[in-house]
């Protein structure tokens, strides 16, 4: 009674760089530069595309410009805060707590 | 009833095929155009604005065959096969479902002007506040904790 589907089902995780349309203002060719991280398991899947940075072409130079996400950094740096503070707070305990009779 | 079955597998199985392949459409469409918006020029400036994409997905399906416990005592829809032959009560049911979501957040915007091109943050302070609240509400009642002992 009992059959099986055939596991069509791929998984695998892709990281990509993508180049976006290049804007021409003037003599500067500005082109967005995107990287993106897909995630492929089972019957799901996950695409996360942020910004990377712009590539700035000027008489034959180009330079890279990194665009930075400032709200995630400074999520991190508030959670990694209160990690380490907690920890602080932790070895102060527990060297009270040896020094108490 | 072993034909049903077969072809419910079939069905099963292109259905699988249909998704997979949406999400195939899905993993292959990130890329850079929908990250940067179209450039907007107001005199001398042009700006572009940057935003982090997110999108995910899934489904999932279940099904199951079976025939209804045997009686004690014989009766007549149980132990009277029908014109096919095949025993009365069999039964069973399947059933799929599905889900999927987005969202986009601006990270930056793209200033090109005489100066040249500059890169100006979007700095989201709410998400960095709730982040904040729940990182020391946890630091607090650690502490409370540890306090008490």
């Amino acid at each position: 009674m009992m059959e099986s589907l055939p596991d069509t089902r791929p998984r695998h995780i892709t990281l990509t760089t993508t180049l976006g349309p290049a804007v021409e203002v003037g003599d500067l060719r500005v082109q967005p530069v995107a990287r993106s991280l897909g995630l492929r398991c089972g019957w799901g899947v996950f695409v996360h595309t942020r910004p990377s940075a712009v590539l700035v072409s000027k008489e034959e130079e180009t330079s890279r410009v990194p665009i930075i996400d400032v709200t995630r950094w400074g999520q991190a740096a508030v959670v990694l805060a209160a990690l380490l503070s907690t920890y602080g707070l932790l070895v102060r305990a527990k060297r009270r707590k040896e020094r108490s009779p | 009833m072993n034909e049903a079955v077969s072809q419910f597998l079939q069905n099963v199985a292109k259905e699988t095929d249909s998704r997979s392949k949406t999400f195939d459409r899905l993993l292959s469409s990130a890329d850079a155009s929908k990250v940067f918006a179209q450039p907007v020029t107001s005199g001398e400036y042009t700006v572009i604005t940057a935003s982090e994409v997110s999108s995910g997905g899934g489904f999932g399906l279940g099904l199951g065959f079976g025939l209804p416990p045997a009686p004690k005592v014989k009766t007549k829809a149980a132990a009277t096969p029908d014109a096919s032959g095949a025993p009365v009560g069999e039964g069973g049911g399947g059933g799929s479902s599905g889900g999927g979501g987005s969202m986009g957040r601006p990270v930056a915007a793209i200033v090109i002007g005489p100066d040249g091109v500059t890169v100006k943050p979007v700095v989201d302070v709410t998400k960095v506040g709730l982040a904040a609240l729940t990182a020391f509400a946890a630091m607090a009642a650690l502490t409370a904790k540890i306090l008490k002992s």
